[in-house]
């Protein structure tokens, strides 16, 4: 029972970790919009894409928020270092300030209900497959 | 606990959509990270000097014409000068403020090309500044130019310092 706790935790880690570059990713790239190629919305898709992923898999609930909370809560600390990469030893300080800030924002105010409504769709598509094709089991 | 088929495929699914999840915003970061990184070796690349300044009489009043010289590694995006500005100092005495115009569309160098432009530039300078500014040592000059950056969505200005020392000269006394 423990071990499979251990599974659990490790998988919704796991899952939480390969969110997280998507969520860093579009929060580096609404700090930097001005440098993005396409529109700026393009750059949510990823990490839309990967709780809704996260949500399909059909996990229990504890598993589900803890691998959320992990991408979204870290989200704001990697973009900040992605932003942080090229700029010079003498305007660093001032331009994690900055990209923290926004980072900080956009993760309340655009990445936790992006991540809960997503999750949320993802659950319902496999809560819909499950209805239409009831399980067979593997023998 | 057995897995259901529904379920292990479902689960290959959504690894799948996860990873092309982490590809595309990889993708994404690849392509942003290109022109950002570009724009801060530009801005950190970009110089300007002055070569020559002087204030002279000239008939019609006085005027400061001086020399700029501006370089910049190539970079990815169109840019342009905007315009010169810089202060005038003498020992602590204030000789006015200049904005020199550089006309609309100047651009320094093609996308792609680095930049070395020599801008020759007059200003006029105020009458109540002309008769301590044009007797005397060399004054001070402090500013900027300021630069139009095509970015993928916006043009941004960016300030790339400037200083010199502006002679006196007499020129043709009125």
């Amino acid at each position: 029972m423990n071990g499979r706790l251990r599974a659990d935790a490790l998988g919704s880690a796991a899952r939480g970790a390969a969110a997280l570059p998507a969520a860093a990713t579009a929060l580096a790239c609404l700090v930097l919009r001005d440098h993005v190629p396409c529109p700026p919305w393009i750059a949510f898709i990823p990490p839309a894409l990967a709780w809704a992923s996260i949500g399909l898999a059909g996990h229990s609930m504890e598993s589900l928020l803890m691998s959320l909370a992990l991408s979204v809560g870290l989200s704001p600390l990697l973009a900040t270092g992605m932003v942080l990469l090229p700029a010079g030893p003498h305007e660093a300080s001032m331009v994690a300030l900055i990209a923290f800030r926004q980072s900080i924002a956009a993760t309340i105010g655009i990445m936790t209900p992006l991540a809960l409504v997503s999750a949320w769709i993802g659950g319902a598509v496999r809560g819909l497959l499950d209805r239409a094709n009831p399980p067979t089991w593997n023998t | 606990m057995p897995m259901s088929r529904l379920d292990a495929r479902v689960r290959a699914i959504s690894h799948a959509v996860l990873a092309l999840a982490l590809v595309a915003s990889i993708v994404l970061w690849a392509m942003v990270q290109a022109t950002y990184s570009d724009y801060v070796e530009w801005t950190h690349g970009a110089r300007a000097e002055v070569v020559a300044a002087s204030a002279l009489w000239m008939p019609d009043g006085a005027e400061i014409a001086v020399e700029v010289l501006f370089t910049a590694p190539p970079v990815r995006f169109q840019t342009e000068i905007e315009s010169v500005q810089f202060n005038v100092r003498r020992t602590g005495v204030h000789y006015g403020f200049y904005n020199i115009p550089v006309p609309v569309g100047f651009v320094v160098a093609p996308r792609g090309e680095g930049a070395h432009a020599v801008l020759s530039l007059y200003a006029p300078i105020a009458p109540e500044n002309s008769g301590g500014l044009l007797v005397g040592p060399p004054a001070a000059m402090s500013g900027y130019v300021a630069m139009r950056v095509h970015l993928p969505h916006r043009k941004q200005i960016v300030r790339v310092a400037l200083e010199g020392d502006l002679s006196t000269a007499w020129g043709v006394r009125k």
